[in-house]
């Protein structure tokens, strides 16, 4: 164990807790803060005293009740030539981890003064990014992980911050995001920011965790943990880090080389049968799902476009499917499909989907808790990944590792009568595809107009009203819609992996502010906006998350649906009600956010964030909408406040 | 025939049967049925005009709303029975949570709903949606 234990063993920080659990009852709310402040000066005594040294004599009381007075402390000589944390932060940094989200805590202090502080761009790859509450560190790397496929980091203040976020995390786990969790680990401080398997506390609903003893393994194992949330099934991991080694002699510990994850695929053999199939097929078809990476969607357009294939696609309810708009995508000029893979969905004649979270919870389920929806079905008659019940072969095998095999081999059986054959079909296919958006879409109005200047707003008039001013955009849709009507999903283009980032996972409120958020670090490297159709119930639980937009400059629009109201909660109560035969006039108590109303305009304000409302009128809405994405494209977080119709 | 198309033949029945008959109902007043209308809380699955949410009161033609009698008959007689999982379907309203006064005031109130529904041609942002949608597909915008 490094030098710096032996440091904090000798200063006894245990004896400081001591003297302060002691306390007068009426201190004991302060009790351990100041045991913070006399064990921190106490610890910087010692190592002043030091100079350099390897082990360290405990302070006299005379130099501790100097060090605790007011007198400032002499500096610290450093006691390591290399700290821990730095070669933590260069494995981050080799990782591509872009962004770390986190509330601050002394259990990662180590940690946080190198993310801020080491290397060439300091506070670059990660970038420490400030978050006001752990659940909203945790929901922005979910809207992160949705919309790249790739994870970052939250960093969590032991118990505490791993109990604040631990909802965030157990939606991460539904929904297979994957990311990196890091929990500061410090033994020797607090004892209520501690316990001796920290992890436990959220084992059953993360994919996998570790707690490292060295230095060495902890730099392995921040590799293994990358590789693990990103191997099918994805999903949220934990990595506990001790202060000892964060602070460990880092000089002579080589950062290990990363090895990507193998994620095994289909073979050869199945791979020629599957491209034989589609080959055949006088008319092919995709189904796609939830593919895991932005690579495995440009696959999956390359192999419809390769074979001809019409296409199914769940980009209007979540990311990473198929261009909803793509020529390929729809019932195509035939509905007689005569053979259909499905790629991590169905209905298919041979469907490839990967192991999900479901696969794993049981193991992972330490308590035997059986979380609905993950317990082990005695037989599960539908396949796992939403497809339906009729997958005539269902390869437990990850479809996007599958795509490269499955391309090539079609590639190298393609003939020029094969090419004209499938050109043929394909311009067919393409053409009955645009008259069934072009249907959908005023089929879609007809419904839309009903309400249209209607006050309060109707809600099929915001998206509408936002389709042509974000058409030219790059934009991702980073809240959840279902209690906005989901008017995207029949009214804009979602041809991107990130268009729609869906629901929350375990239908968790409060994640949609969260979510967005994280969807805005993406956004900002990329050049891209957010926007975010907020709920206002869900705004309510952690909304310090727009003063972390404003103060990192994210591009997030945030458009209240302002129904002032946990609406959906009221509707079921009004029938509970009403089935009682006792009327529905009371079932706002406790469901309605009145008396008083709460101003968002105010509340962005307060924290930083440009905004406006509330509006009324509906035919303000196009000009606020221009100022907001104007606004977020210049770098600027805006919200704008509607009072909306409450479905 | 499903469920709804067997009721809308039951209320069409009904409808007729009350035809004719001079009714033994008081109109209802408006202005009081749009408090009552909130307080009870049909906007929350009808929309303040009646026509966002579960299911229009406007522009159906629905025999529920063609008389007042036909009305009175569908709020009492939806059914009591608890749900196993929560229910956003609507609510029976009992003749002691809503009595006839009220639920008429309602009633008369629903009847002033105008239906706001312009042409999609009308509405220049529905034009940009529909070429839009018509427009070639490009790769990567
Ligand atoms: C919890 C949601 C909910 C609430 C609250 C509610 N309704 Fe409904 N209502 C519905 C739904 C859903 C339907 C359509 C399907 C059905 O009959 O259940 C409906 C149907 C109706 C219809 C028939 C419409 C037609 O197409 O003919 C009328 C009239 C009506 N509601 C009036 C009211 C009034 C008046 C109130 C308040 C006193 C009210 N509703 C409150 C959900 C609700
Ligand atoms: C953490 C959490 N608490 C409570 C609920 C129960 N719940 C489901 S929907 C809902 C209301 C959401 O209100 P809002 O976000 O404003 O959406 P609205 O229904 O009003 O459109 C609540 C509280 C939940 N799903 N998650
Ligand atoms: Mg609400």
């Amino acid at each position: 164990m490094s030098n710096d234990a032996d440091t904090r063993k000798l200063v006894g920080r245990r004896g400081f807790l001591k003297g302060a659990a002691v306390a007068p009852a009426a201190m004991a709310v302060s009790a351990p803060e100041l045991a913070d402040a006399q064990t921190r000066v106490a610890v910087q005594a010692a190592a002043a005293a030091s100079a350099g040294a390897t082990a360290v004599p405990a302070p006299t009381p005379e130099q501790v009740a100097r060090e605790t007075s007011a007198t400032p402390p002499q500096t610290p000589t450093p006691t390591v030539k290399v700290p821990g944390s730095d070669l933590m932060v260069e494995v981050l940094k080799r990782l591509g981890v872009e962004f770390c989200t986190s509330n601050p805590g002394s259990s990662f202090e180590a940690l946080q003064e190198s993310l801020v502080n080491y290397g060439d761009k300091p506070n670059t790859m990660p970038e420490f990014i400030t978050c006001l509450h752990e659940e909203t560190a945790v929901d922005m790397a979910t809207g992160y992980g949705k919309a790249e496929g790739k994870p970052m980091v939250a960093l969590l203040h032991g118990t505490l911050g791993l109990q604040h976020a631990s909802m965030a995390i157990y939606q991460a786990y539904y929904g297979g995001v994957p990311m990196v969790i890091i929990a500061g680990r410090d033994d020797g401080f607090i004892q209520a920011h501690t316990a001796n398997d920290m992890a436990a506390m959220v084992r059953s609903f993360t994919k996998w965790d570790a707690h490292p003893k060295t230095l060495p393994e902890a730099l392995d194992v921040l590799q293994e943990a990358y590789r693990q949330a990103i191997t099918a099934p994805t999903g949220p991991v934990v990595v506990i880090l001790d202060t000892e080694i964060q602070k460990a002699e880092g000089a002579g510990v080589a950062i290990p080389t990363y090895r990507p994850p193998v994620i095994p695929g289909i073979d050869a053999a199945t791979a020629e049968r599957l491209a034989a199939r589609l080959l055949a097929a006088k008319n092919p078809r995709l189904s796609v799902g939830k593919l895991r990476t932005p690579e495995g969607v440009k696959n999956a357009v390359k192999l419809a476009e390769l074979v001809g294939a019409s296409t199914a696609t769940q980009s209007t309810s979540g990311p990473m499917s198929f261009p909803n708009r793509h020529p390929a995508c729809g019932p195509g000029a035939d509905t007689a499909y005569d053979f259909t893979l499905g790629l991590e969905s169905g209905p298919a004649d041979v469907a490839m989907m990967g192991p999900t979270i479901a696969s794993i919870a049981a193991l992972r389920d330490k308590m035997g808790v059986a979380f609905g929806g993950l317990r082990a079905s005695p037989a599960p008659t539908t396949a796992p990944g939403g497809g339906g019940s009729k997958i005539g072969e269902k390869i437990d095998i990850d479809a996007e590792a599958s795509l490269p095999a499955l391309i090539a081999v079609v590639e190298k059986a393609m003939t020029p009568a094969r090419r004209r054959a499938i050109a043929d079909r394909v311009a067919k296919n393409a053409a009955a595809n645009q008259k069934a958006t072009v249907e959908g879409v005023h089929k879609a109005l007809e419904a839309k107009r009903v309400g249209w200047n209607n006050s309060p707003v109707s809600l099929g008039r915001i998206y509408a009203e936002l389709a042509p001013l974000i058409e030219n955009e790059d934009w991702c849709l980073a809240s959840p819609t279902a209690f906005s009507g989901s008017h995207h999903r029949d009214l804009w283009n979602h041809d991107k992996p990130y268009s729609y980032l869906g629901p929350q996972p375990a239908g968790g409120i409060g994640y949609g502010a969260g979510a967005s958020a994280g969807a805005g670090l993406a956004a900002r490297e990329r050049k891209r906006i957010v926007i975010n159709i907020q709920t206002d119930g869900d705004m309510n639980f952690a909304p310090g998350v727009l003063w972390t937009e404003a103060h990192h400059g994210l591009p997030v629009l945030s458009i209240m649906h302002n129904n002032r109201a946990w609406h959906q909660e009221l509707m079921f109560l009004e029938f509970m009600a009403g089935a009682r035969g006792r009327g529905t006039d009371r079932a706002h108590i406790g469901s309605t956010l009145r008396d008083p109303f709460i101003d968002y305009k105010k509340m962005a304000e307060a924290y930083g964030v440009a905004g406006e409302g509330p509006i009324t009128d509906p035919n303000e809405l196009a000009a606020a909408f221009k100022r907001g994405i104007a606004s977020v494209k210049a770098g600027k977080p805006y919200l704008i406040d509607v009072i909306t119709q409450p479905r | 025939m499903t469920l709804s198309s067997k009721l809308a033949i039951v209320f069409l029945a009904l409808a007729a049967a009350f035809a004719g008959g001079a009714s033994a109902q008081t109109a209802g007043d408006p202005a009081r049925g749009k408090t009552l209308y909130f307080d009870h809380g049909c906007y929350g699955c009808h929309g303040y005009q009646g026509q966002t949410g579960a299911r229009n009161l406007v522009g159906t033609n629905s025999p529920i709303i063609a008389k007042p009698e036909v009305f009175l008959f569908f709020l009492r007689q939806r059914g009591n029975f608890l749900p196993m999982i929560p229910s956003t379907a609507m609510p029976r309203f009992s003749e002691k949570a809503l009595p006839d006064p009220q639920a008429l005031d309602i009633y008369a109130y629903i009847k002033t709903f105008k239906l706001d529904a312009p042409d999609v041609a009308s509405i220049p942002v529905m034009g940009q949606i529909e070429a839009s949608a018509a427009r070639a597909y490009q790769a990567g915008r």
